[in-house]
């Protein structure tokens, strides 16, 4: 295990920070009734009239490497369920569209954590203490959007005359990796690493946690999403069963309050990982089911 | 943050996790007088392993031209300009490692290499530095300029950087071998080993967005045999074996003997702090202030015992079984009588004999039967 010593000057800013943001939460975000299939759009009408909670972030200052001075000071949240749906829309401001990765950039993204059990701690929980954790990320929204981010869309002048085992012309486009020997050169993407895909059905990815450093892909992905870029502000919606019927379903539903806590990085800051900016919990008031 | 014993600098040092060291480490030496830059290791490493998409500038082994050249651009001046002057004493460190000098809030000092710095993976090629302050090393023609090759892969650190930086604990070290490696599954792409690795050997695949690097060749070390850029090596300056800690080290085992026994192979930039597993016998006509920075404080020592190799027979020895097989050498033996050296596998079956003096031939001036002229006759 990582032997790591915080500082008790640290710890005491950790503890400033925590009590800075308790003082600053906003009153409950009330999630409201709607009666329709769970809008997924972050420009649906109807999320003008939903009631909105201005979270404030700080830095996340516990696990090496850490940004104490992230960009992203708040969120601004709205949410909404449908009985078995539940949506979340997150605005922020941001000067810069990051949506596509080189060696030496990196992408915008939001995330939101919910206990599976009833609490846990918010550094992304704890052992036996498990966190559900829907990510999303700019750079697959991108593939979404446009089409999946290989060499000849992140180096339009780039010219390969052959790969072994790829038939066809150049660029020899990604999904035309058919041969197995070919595809043995594409480890993430057989490996099954989510980020390696080609084939993005979602910008949300599914996680599950039980404490830094555990981060997981579940096996079943049940969370949906859409960002939209504009104005220099992102507006994202994360959406999700409140039940997919998997273990690591939280026990959020209507008519009850829950937990919720959030993460954002600035991709034009170099923020990803552990450097982020990371709320304090918030409790969701769930409306009941209406007619 | 732990403290281990690095032996390189001569103390022990801190690090992320407690030392652990693998059963059998992974260690190459590679003799940089010998090497004539001609890549055929590089091209052997990027057929074998990096020819796949987002690959197209990744090379887990290259050859750059010192002073000038560098993949990525400047791994080395930037990190040693972001770590400043240091001190050794004698064999012991006495500056800071990476680790040491680590910033709050990071495990150690990292820098992450822009985008073009990997675009120029010959920059400075052949390119030569100044004179030497003793004299031209050539007296005819006029010559006194200087530079050398330094061919490099992943150092397969005793204390990886890269395993320190990942958050996710993504990347680990074998334990059967020592060969690091990154969990192709587990890599979200946050390039903070990208960002560690001072050598510059942990690279980012746009494409997949998740960083790899170089594997050891480990599905052929698992069977016994050297890594391709080893086997392949025309110069013959490389082998590949495994490097016991000193305290263990044992005389016949080709890598103990020339990293232990005779201190003619020396670490990349101890003063880092990573005990690299590759390791340099540092090229002789090279001004000695450039190498002290870069192999430590064994340079002078090495170079002396390197001239004095035609009088050392088991290092001559040695030297000559550098590339003559391509299965890993367990042990060796020189045979002074009858001027051979032999290498061995784990059972003490021989694998391979070499005439450390290639044989004379004499043949006369013109071959009667073939009716031709010879213009090289011995």
């Amino acid at each position: 295990m990582r032997a790591r010593r915080l500082p008790l000057a640290l710890l005491a800013l950790i503890f400033a920070l925590g009590l800075a943001a308790a003082e600053a939460q906003q009153a409950a975000l009330q999630v409201p009734f709607v009666k329709i299939a769970i809008p997924v759009d972050p420009g649906w009408t109807g999320w003008k009239a939903a009631p909105a909670v201005q979270v404030p972030l700080m830095p996340q200052a516990v696990a090496q490497p850490w940004n104490l001075t992230p960009s992203i000071k708040q969120l601004r949240v709205q949410a909404v369920h449908n009985g078995t749906w539940i949506a979340f829309r997150i605005s922020w401001k941001d000067a810069t569209k990051n949506a596509v990765m080189y060696t030496d950039s990196f992408r915008d993204a939001v995330a939101l954590m919910v206990p599976v059990g009833k609490a846990a701690p918010i550094i992304m929980g704890g052992p036996g203490e498990r966190v559900l954790i829907l990510h999303w990320k700019a750079d697959w929204q991108e593939d979404i959007d446009t089409t999946f981010q290989d060499i000849a869309q992140l180096y339009p002048n780039a010219w390969q005359d052959w790969y072994p085992f790829v038939a066809g012309e150049p660029p020899y486009d990604i999904t035309a990796w058919t041969n197995p020997e070919a595809r043995r050169y594409l480890t993430g993407w057989v490996l099954g690493n989510p980020r390696s895909q080609p084939d993005k059905r979602t910008a949300v990815e599914e996680q599950i946690a039980e404490g830094f450093s555990t981060l997981t892909t579940t096996e079943r992905q049940s969370a949906v999403g859409k960002g939209v870029y504009a104005d220099g502000a992102w507006h994202v919606v994360i959406a999700r069963p409140f039940a997919a019927g998997d273990p690591n379903d939280p026990a959020w539903r209507p008519g009850r309050s829950a937990p919720v806590a959030f993460a954002a990085w600035d991709g034009g800051a170099r923020e990803i990982g552990a450097r982020k900016a990371i709320s304090d919990w918030i409790t969701l008031k769930l409306g009941a089911v209406g007619r | 943050m732990a403290t281990v014993k690095n032996w390189q600098i001569g103390r022990e040092m801190e690090y992320p996790f407690p030392g652990s060291r693998p059963r059998r480490q992974f260690a190459a030496v590679f003799d940089l007088n010998k090497c004539i830059g001609c890549q055929t290791c590089t091209m052997a490493c990027k057929t074998t392993w990096t020819v796949g998409k987002g690959q197209e500038y990744m090379l887990w082994n290259n050859v750059e031209t010192k002073p000038y050249g560098g993949y990525p651009l400047g791994w080395d001046v930037t990190r040693l300009e972001r770590l400043g002057p240091q001190t050794w004493e004698g064999d012991r460190y006495t500056g800071k490692t990476l680790f040491e000098a680590a910033p709050a809030g990071e495990p150690m000092v990292k820098r992450l290499p822009e985008e073009l710095d990997w675009a120029h993976p010959n920059a400075g090629e052949d390119e030569a530095a100044g004179t030497l302050d003793r004299g031209a090393y050539f007296t005819m023609p006029v010559h006194g300029m200087w530079s050398f090759y330094l061919p490099r892969i992943c150092m397969h650190c005793t204390y990886p950087a890269c395993v320190a930086a990942c958050p996710r604990q993504a990347i680990y070290k074998r334990p059967e071998d020592g060969i690091v490696l990154v969990d192709q599954s587990r890599c979200r792409g946050y390039r903070e080993c990208v960002q560690a690795c001072p050598y510059g050997k942990v690279l980012y695949n746009p494409v997949l967005r998740i960083s790899q690097k170089c594997i050891g060749c480990f599905p052929a070390v698992e069977q016994g045999t050297q890594p391709r850029c080893v086997t392949t090596c025309i110069g013959k300056i490389r082998l590949m074996g495994f490097l016991s800690p000193p305290d263990q080290a044992r005389a016949d085992r080709p890598m103990d003997f020339l990293v232990h026994a005779r201190k003619v192979a020396l670490p990349l930039y101890p003063q880092f702090g990573l005990e690299g597993n590759i390791y340099y016998i540092p090229p002789v006509n090279v001004p000695r202030g450039f190498l002290r920075q870069m192999f430590g404080p064994g340079t002078d020592g090495a170079i002396e015992t390197y001239l004095r190799g035609k009088d050392d027979p088991e290092l001559l020895g040695l030297l000559h079984l550098f590339g003559d097989a391509k299965e890993i050498l367990e042990s060796f033996r020189a045979f002074p009588a009858t001027g051979e050296a032999a290498g061995y596998d784990g059972k003490g079956r021989e694998i391979v004999r070499v005439p450390v003096k290639e044989p004379d031939y004499l043949r006369p001036f013109y071959d009667a039967a073939r009716q031709v002229y010879r213009h090289n006759i011995t």
